[in-house]
């Protein structure tokens, strides 16, 4: 019934710039119907990189520089697909509501956040970034002003403002410098460890 | 096979979207869900995110449509097919 009245049309553009980075998720197909879309996509069947902090409460450093490894290279190849992700994170956390918040809409759809870093296998060798639902593709010289990511992770209030306004390709390097102490720290500090720290600049401080 | 047009195309796309069996949800988000599927073909497994446009906004829709733009930028082609719009 839904397929009856059928429309197929081809929103790609064949001569876009594009690569293919091995740490970033694939997209295999897209389906529209009237009332959902569906995005085929690769399984990354390892899991959450946060489970695995849990589980194995904190990673050797070799282990640690290996997923920030991975990352940088998946960031490196967004960026030079003039990518930004925007939401680089390791956690799985609630995201709070914030007044000063810009886009009201697209805040309200992240209150319960999917990790966005994913073993690609059991063997747990490749780490692939996923969920490029706050992705912005940049042109040179445009300056993305949206606020957008987890509190957690982006940049102190001040500073934040600073980097995004400078160039947000900084901002997820700068995520990424969040996120790599979590991997090493102990689980006792983790659980002591609240936004209020966070944002003050607490973790710029520890040793990695 | 004389007869082209919508007809055929519709068989063609109808068969994309069931080349798929759909498994249970591994994530469910408020407005995606994530599911485990499988093609039918070789049996390999897949992510299907599914996303609701029921209570979709224009400009919500455009982040959906982004995403997609920017998956298949970042890693390769991904063909996109469109019913009943």
């Amino acid at each position: 019934m839904l397929l009856c009245t059928f429309l197929h049309c081809e929103l790609t553009h064949p001569f876009r710039l594009q690569i293919d980075h091995p740490n970033c998720v694939r997209l295999y197909d897209t389906f529209e119907t009237k009332h959902k879309v569906y995005m085929i996509m690769e399984l990354m069947s390892g899991g959450e990189v946060f489970n695995h902090i849990c589980e194995d409460g904190s990673f050797s450093e070799q282990r640690a520089a290996r997923i920030v490894r991975d990352v940088a290279r998946a960031l490196q190849g967004m960026h030079s697909a003039k990518v930004v992700h925007r939401d680089i994170k390791v956690s799985f956390c609630f995201t709070v509501l914030f007044s000063c918040v810009v886009n009201t809409l697209m805040w309200s759809s992240m209150l319960w956040q999917p990790e966005n870093l994913l073993y690609a296998s059991a063997d747990k060798k490749v780490v692939k970034v996923a969920d490029f639902g706050l992705a912005k593709m940049k042109d040179r010289g445009v300056i993305l002003k949206t606020a957008c990511g987890t509190p957690d992770y982006v940049g102190m209030p001040d500073l934040h403002l600073f980097v995004q306004l400078l160039d947000d390709r900084l901002l997820s390097c700068w995520a990424l410098c969040r996120s790599a102490p979590l991997l090493q720290l102990p689980r006792s500090w983790r659980s002591n460890l609240t936004t209020k720290h966070v944002t003050c600049g607490a973790w710029v401080s520890l040793p990695m | 096979m004389s007869r082209m047009g919508p007809a055929t195309a519709e068989c063609c796309a109808v068969h994309g979207l069931n080349s798929y069996h759909l498994f249970f949800s591994l994530f469910r988000g408020s407005f995606a869900r994530v599911k485990l599927a499988i093609r039918r073909s070789d049996s390999h497994p897949f992510a299907v995110k599914i996303i609701r446009k029921k209570h979709l906004s224009q400009e919500a829709m455009k982040v959906v449509y982004d995403e997609i733009t920017i998956l298949q930028k970042v890693r390769g082609f991904a063909s996109v097919h469109v019913f009943a719009l």
